[in-house]
């Protein structure tokens, strides 16, 4: 409860702080004033203050809060999958999920196909997204089942699911005009930049259904995490159970990879750190994942915020900071604390 | 006394069969190349048939002159100042990448390892891509050597740090690739953090760079590469009977006199050079040392001394055969053969790591 209570404090200061970062200057206690006066229903009569009240409320404040939704979505899409798969390095990227996902949104933006017929806009790109999300989940209760491999074999499994999928992306974005590929481009290392408040309610959805799904069976992963034979004795069908858990975080990360790109490693750094203070009990876990999620991205949007005028990608950032971990992870392996 | 006699005589014929047979092969692989490359030639915007290209190699050996800005003069200088650059470059590249990848698999005793999934090259494109971009270079070098050397600084950096992971007790081939995926992925958003301080213009040409493809080499690109290429496969050639050795554990070979660790760090710098010489003028061409060294075993077995030769011919007919596709479909270089080895790769690396217990080795 501390740590939950600590987490979501720190979550409000770096929203604010994640908030008054940008080209106009607007302090961390003047972005404050802001905030709270705009939900206090306070009108800004100055032209100063209208400016200060758009900038912050209209611009900023959408791309903080994607911040925060997608960063809990990753972290706990991460940690359940680590318990599902009984696999200290699976996450919705390095199993190739989040590739899927944005290979589906990359054929639906820059060819206009959508999959399923009658969807369009939106819809049509997160249906998309959804469904080819579901290809590399599929890929890995294939391969993990049939051919009993290991939990590196798996993450294997999974990037050469990612490999097939960047190559289409890769292939597809030849094909785009000079001025779509930038734009694909940066999106594909994972950008907050595009989040408004005409989509930031798909990100707030995919993050309440990740949380609320995932906490509720808490005790399910637990159980997951034991052998199948023991699984089974307690009445679960673990086959069923890891094939809708697999389901709903595709669906998460489909949705939060449309409007924001892969962001890497989110999914799996968290997690891990959270396990060496909390432990593996999912109930706790998934929680205290979202919120560490939802703090980590802020703070690494933030750092891409101050150290690029050039508008970096939070992407980059993740990957900085998660590539490391993941070689630190696999080295301990062994040593681990499931 | 006679009986084994006979039986060593027997011995004896079997294995000159299986040598010729090997031998066989690798001719035919020659000789498979000698045509790719002429269709390689051929395949192109301007129409120029399959024979035709030869009798303009051969002319232009043999000293030709023709009249200035006439149709032959047209079709020689297409051909020699284009199109064979490019399907030299080709072979270079797929035979020294090939090389490379057999060499890493014999020395890390690694089915999956190569340049591109230990993550040598990924490390290798950010170091010309700081030397383009930034201009940040190593060492007092201008030019094509300044990005040579670059790009192989910072290719030793997977190469050891593998090296470092695979010296830790039990630990197995696919933990060894995920290490090398990765140092890849660090550096790949090393990179992106890199070309986002470039401008709109260059990300499209960098990107297009990175992909790997043939498209614009010419005749001063080459030389590097050849060299280092050339003496890099000789040097490994001469070395396959030590390869063969390690590959038959650690203990056995220290047993046979051989000093593993400097030989395997030895073999690591020159395949991590072949690899940053290659990278530094075609960018990623990904999985064609993973790929032809497998298809090289199935069919002769895992004996170095044929391997390394017949990868040697194998990989630049798979670089020229993925070339060819590429100029087939999209003759503007839309379609660079990076993606197209991809689409190849990704599958048998997926392949390969589902059957790697069952594995020839």
């Amino acid at each position: 409860m501390l740590f939950a209570g600590i987490c979501a404090a720190l979550v409000l200061i770096l929203i604010v702080l994640n908030v008054s970062i940008g080209l106009y200057k607007i302090g961390f206690l003047d972005s404050y004033r802001v905030l709270i006066d705009h939900l206090s229903g306070v009108v800004p009569d100055n032209l100063h203050d209208i400016r200060e009240d758009h900038i912050i409320f209209n611009q900023r404040l959408p791309r903080a809060i994607a911040a925060a939704c997608v960063g809990a979505v990753l972290a706990v899409s991460g940690a359940a999958m680590q318990s599902t798969l009984k696999n200290p390095l699976a996450d919705p990227y390095t199993t190739g999920i989040s590739s899927g996902a944005s290979f589906g949104v990359c054929i639906f933006a820059v060819m206009g196909i959508s999959l399923l017929p009658g969807l369009s806009g939106d819809y049509g790109m997160i249906a998309n997204a959804f469904v080819f999300s579901l290809i590399p989940a599929a890929a890995i209760i294939v391969c993990s089942r049939v051919f009993s491999a290991s939990p590196t074999s798996v993450i294997l499994i999974g990037i050469a699911v990612m490999y097939v999928f960047s190559a289409c992306t890769t292939l597809i974005k030849l094909y785009a005009e000079p001025e779509d590929l930038e734009v694909v481009y940066r999106w594909s290392l994972g950008n907050l930049g595009k989040a408004t408040w005409d989509n930031i309610g798909y990100m707030a959805a995919s993050c309440a259904i990740a949380v609320i799904f995932m906490t509720a069976a808490g005790r399910r992963l637990n159980i997951l995490t034991m052998n199948d034979e023991s699984v089974m004795s307690v009445g679960i069908d673990p086959k069923k159970e890891r094939a809708i858990i697999l389901a709903v975080v595709s669906l998460c990360t489909a949705l939060a990879v449309s409007f924001t790109g892969t962001i890497g490693f989110v999914g799996l750094v968290i997690p891990h750190i959270i396990r060496i203070f909390m432990g593996s009990n999912n109930t706790f876990l998934i929680p205290a994942s979202a919120f560490a999620g939802a703090v980590f991205l802020l703070a690494a949007d933030s750092v891409a915020k101050v150290a690029g005028t050039y508008d970096l990608p939070v992407g980059v950032i993740t990957s900085i900071v998660g590539g490391p971990v993941f070689l630190y992870i696999l080295i301990r392996q062994r040593r681990r604390a499931w | 006394m006679l009986a084994s006699g006979r039986s060593d005589d027997k011995l004896v014929t079997e294995y000159r069969a299986y040598t010729l047979k090997k031998i066989a092969i690798i001719s035919g692989g020659i000789s498979l190349l000698a045509v790719l490359v002429g269709l390689s030639v051929t395949v192109g915007y301007r129409d120029i048939g399959f024979f035709q290209a030869y009798s303009i190699i051969f002319d232009h050996i043999s000293g030709a002159v023709y009249e200035y800005h006439s149709e032959e003069w047209w079709d020689d200088w297409i051909i020699c100042n284009t199109r064979l650059p490019r399907a030299i470059a080709g072979i270079v590249a797929g035979a020294g990448l090939a090389v490379s990848g057999a060499v890493m698999q014999s020395v890390m005793k690694n089915p999956l390892a190569d340049p591109y999934t230990t993550g040598i090259s990924s490390a290798a494109v950010f170091g010309v891509t700081i030397a383009m971009v930034l201009g940040i270079t190593f060492a007092d070098m201008r030019g094509q050597y300044a990005i040579v050397f670059n790009a192989f600084v910072f290719g030793m950096i997977p190469a050891l740090a593998v090296m470092g992971v695979s010296r830790m007790n039990s630990v197995s081939p696919a933990t060894l690739i995920l290490a090398g995926i990765a140092i890849s992925y660090f550096f790949s958003a090393l990179d992106t953090l890199v070309m986002t301080m470039a401008t709109a213009e260059d990300i499209k040409s960098t990107f297009l760079w990175q992909i790997g493809s043939l498209d614009g080499l010419r005749w001063m690109d080459l030389p590097i590469m050849l060299a280092i290429v050339s003496i890099g496969s000789l040097l490994t050639g001469m070395l396959s009977r030590k390869l063969n050795i390690l590959s038959a554990g650690d203990e056995s070979a220290a047993g046979l006199g051989l000093n593993v660790s400097r030989y395997r760090l030895f073999c690591l710098i020159l395949l991590s050079l072949m690899t940053a010489s290659i990278i530094s003028y075609t960018g990623i061409i990904g999985f064609v040392g993973l790929v032809v060294p497998h298809v090289c075993r199935m069919i002769l077995g895992s004996d170095n001394r044929f391997v390394l030769p017949a990868c040697a011919v194998l990989g630049p007919v798979a670089v020229l055969g993925a070339d060819i596709v590429s100029k087939t479909i999209s003759p503007m270089g839309e379609l660079p053969m990076g993606v197209i080895m991809s689409f190849i790769g990704g599958p048998l690396f997926l392949m390969l790591i589902i059957r790697q217990r069952r594995e020839v080795w």
